[in-house]
C-alpha cells in the first residue's frame, strides 16, 4: 500500500513552499466551506477541479478518495429536500420536496467534495512528513504533530498486522458469518492487535531515544520562500476573499 | 587500558518481578567485538538495552570510561549506536532518508553535518539509492539495513547490534556480515547478541555466555569449543567446529578447531594431504 503515490510528481502545487501552500489553500477552503450561494459554491468546485488538474496528481485515485465523503455527503442531497420547509417542487405520495431544501442539499454537497478535492490536492502533492512539519511550522503543537506522523507511518503497519492475525484465522478454518462467535473472534484480534501496539509502541519509543529523542522532534530549517512562493499564495488569499466578496457586499447570487 | 564498555555487578528485575539479569559483569576493550549467546529469555535484549540508559538497573555500567547516568545520557547516545532486532520498531519516520537523519538532528549537528552523516550511512549501508523511498516499501533485508544506517549516521564507536541477522536470507546475511566486518576493521566497537553461532566465529573475538548470570566468558573459539557447555545453554557448536570435534572424538582428526569455512577448508586439506 502506497499513501503518497503522487508525492514525487512535479507541478507548480509540488514546487510550492509547503507553509505558503497550506495557509493559503486552508484559507481557501474555508473560504469555500462558509459560502451560502451555489453559485458561489460551483465556482469553488471549478477551482478546486482547477487546481486538482494543474497539481498532476492520478484523478482515478483522487475519485477512489472521494468515494467515502460523498456517500456521507449524500444523505444531505436526499434528505434536506423533504425535511426544510418551502416551496413544492415535486410530491412523492405525502411528502413534498421544497425548492429550499433542495439548494440548500446540493450547496452542502458541492463545498463538501470541493473542499475534499482541496485537501487532496494539498496532501498529494508532497510527503506527509512534509506538510507535518510545515503544519508545526506553522503553529500547530509539537506533540499532535508527532501524533499525525507516527499515526501516519504505522497505519501500514498495523494493516499488515491485522491481515496476517485475519490469514492465520482463515488458515484455521475460521469463516466470518453473522453471529456473536464472529464477533468475538473479530473482538479478540482487535484486542491482541492493540496489545502487540502497546509493546511496538514500547520498542519504538526505546529505538528513538536510543537516538538522542528528547520528546521533540528536531527543528529543520525550512525552504525560504521565493517571488514565485508569494504569487501562488497571495493569487489563492485573492481568490479566497474573491468568493467572499459578493456575501460581503450583500449582491445577491442565487 | 580504557574499556569501551564495563559492567560490574548488574541486576535487573522486570516490573513482574521476574529477574532478567543477575550480577552480570565484564568487560570489553575499544575497538573489541563480543557475541552475546544465550537461550531465548536470557536477557540478552535486557543487558543490550542498559547499554545505552534506556534500561536501568543496579550495578554499574560504564561506556568509556564514564558511568551511565541520567546526567551523561546524550553523551553515552552519541557513542553507543543500537540496531534493535525488528527494524520495524526503528524504522519511524515517514522516509527513509528522515529515518537516518533522525538521529544526527536530536544530536543538533547542523543540516550540513546531518546530511553528511546521513549520506555516509546510506552509503555504508548499500541503501544510497533508496534514500527517498519510505521504509514499508523496503524488503527486510534492506529495511535490517536501513536500521543499521540509522545507528551508524550518529558516527557511534560502539556498536549494539540485537540479533542482527535473524531472518535475513543468505544474501542479505552476507551483505550484514560484510558491513560489520568492514565497521570492525575500521576501530568500531562492536557487541552482537544472536543465536546464530555460526556467525559468532566470523565477528566477535569474545563470547559472553548469558542466562541471567554470566556462564562464561573468554575468546571466541575457546568458548564455541565446549559442547557440553553449550548445549548446557540451549545452544550448539558451530557446524564446522562440530563436526570435526566428532571426528576428533572418533580420532580422525587432531589439528585445529576449524570455525569458518576456509579454516574447515585448509584442515581437510590439511588432514587429506591434498595438494593443489
Amino acid at each position: 500500500m502506497n499513501l503518497e503515490p503522487n508525492s514525487c510528481c512535479r507541478s507548480p502545487i509540488h514546487d510550492w513552499e509547503p507553509r505558503s501552500r497550506i495557509a493559503s489553500m486552508g484559507l481557501l477552503m474555508l473560504s469555500i466551506v462558509t459560502l451560502q450561494s451555489l453559485v458561489l459554491a460551483s465556482m469553488g468546485l471549478a477551482i478546486s477541479f482547477g487546481f486538482l488538474v494543474l497539481s498532476r496528481i492520478s484523478w482515478k485515485r483522487v475519485a477512489g478518495n472521494l468515494r467515502w465523503p460523498v456517500l456521507f455527503f449524500m444523505p444531505f442531497l436526499l434528505i434536506l429536500p423533504f425535511t426544510v420547509e418551502g416551496e413544492a417542487v415535486a410530491s412523492l405520495s405525502y411528502l413534498s420536496a421544497s425548492r429550499q431544501g433542495s439548494l440548500l442539499g446540493l450547496l452542502i454537497f458541492l463545498k463538501g467534495c470541493a473542499a475534499v478535492i482541496l485537501a487532496q490536492v494539498l496532501q498529494g502533492c508532497c510527503p506527509f512528513s512534509v506538510t507535518a512539519l510545515a503544519l508545526r511550522d506553522l503553529g500547530v503543537p509539537d506533540s499532535l504533530v508527532q501524533i499525525f506522523l507516527f499515526t501516519y507511518r504505522n497505519i501500514d503497519l498495523l494493516g499488515q498486522e491485522l491481515s496476517s492475525s485475519f490469514r492465520s484465522m482463515s488458515a484455521r478454518g475460521f469463516e466470518r458469518q453473522s453471529n456473536s462467535r464472529t464477533a468475538r473472534v473479530y473482538g479478540n484480534a482487535f484486542g491482541a492487535l492493540l496489545l502487540r501496539s502497546l509493546a511496538r509502541s514500547e520498542r519504538m519509543f526505546f529505538a528513538m531515544v536510543s537516538r538522542g529523542y528528547d520528546g521533540h522532534l528536531p527543528k529543520i530549517k525550512a525552504r525560504r520562500m521565493n517571488l514565485w512562493d508569494w504569487m501562488k499564495a497571495l493569487s489563492v488569499v485573492f481568490m479566497a476573499l474573491a468568493l467572499q466578496s459578493p456575501g460581503v457586499m450583500g449582491w445577491s447570487m442565487l | 587500558m580504557e574499556y569501551a564498555v564495563e559492567v560490574e555487578g548488574l541486576c535487573y528485575s522486570y516490573p513482574g518481578g521476574d529477574m532478567a539479569l543477575q550480577d552480570v559483569t565484564f568487560r570489553l576493550r575499544q575497538g573489541g567485538s563480543l557475541g552475546l549467546l544465550g537461550p531465548n529469555g536470557a536477557g540478552k535484549s535486557t543487558l543490550l538495552l542498559h547499554l545505552n540508559g534506556l534500561l536501568v538497573g543496579t550495578g554499574s555500567v560504564r561506556i568509556l570510561g564514564r558511568r551511565v547516568v541520567k546526567e551523561n545520557l546524550n553523551w553515552v547516545r552519541k557513542r553507543v549506536g543500537m540496531v534493535f532486532q525488528d527494524p520495524e520498531d526503528q524504522l519511524i519516520m515517514p522516509s527513509l532518508w528522515e529515518d537516518v537523519a533522525f538521529g544526527p538532528r536530536n544530536l543538533g549537528l547542523d543540516e550540513h553535518e546531518v546530511e553528511k552523516d546521513a549520506l555516509w550511512a546510506l552509503q555504508a549501508t548499500g541503501m544510497a539509492d533508496l534514500a527517498q523511498r519510505s521504509p514499508r516499501s523496503l524488503s527486510f533485508g534492506q529495511k535490517k539495513r536501513a536500521a543499521l544506517a540509522t545507528a551508524l549516521s550518529m558516527r557511534p564507536k560502539i556498536l549494539v547490534l540485537d540479533e542482527p541477522t535473524s531472518n535475513l536470507d543468505p544474501r542479505s546475511k552476507r551483505d550484514v556480515v560484510a558491513l560489520m566486518k568492514s565497521l570492525k576493521e575500521s576501530g568500531t566497537t562492536i557487541i552482537l547478541s544472536t543465536h546464530d553461532v555460526n556467525l559468532v566465529p566470523l565477528l566477535a573475538d569474545e563470547v559472553l555466555l548469558l542466562n541471567r548470570v554470566v556462564v562464561a566468558m573468554g575468546g571466541a573459539q575457546e568458548i564455541l569449543s565446549e559442547r557440553k557447555l553449550l548445549e548446557e545453554q540451549g545452544l550448539e557448536m558451530p557446524l564446522y567446529a562440530g563436526l570435526f570435534e566428532e571426528l576428533r572424538s572418533e580420532g580422525r582428526y587432531s589439528g585445529p578447531m576449524p570455525f569458518t569455512c576456509e579454516q574447515a577448508k585448509s584442515a581437510i586439506l590439511r588432514a587429506s594431504n591434498w595438494k593443489k
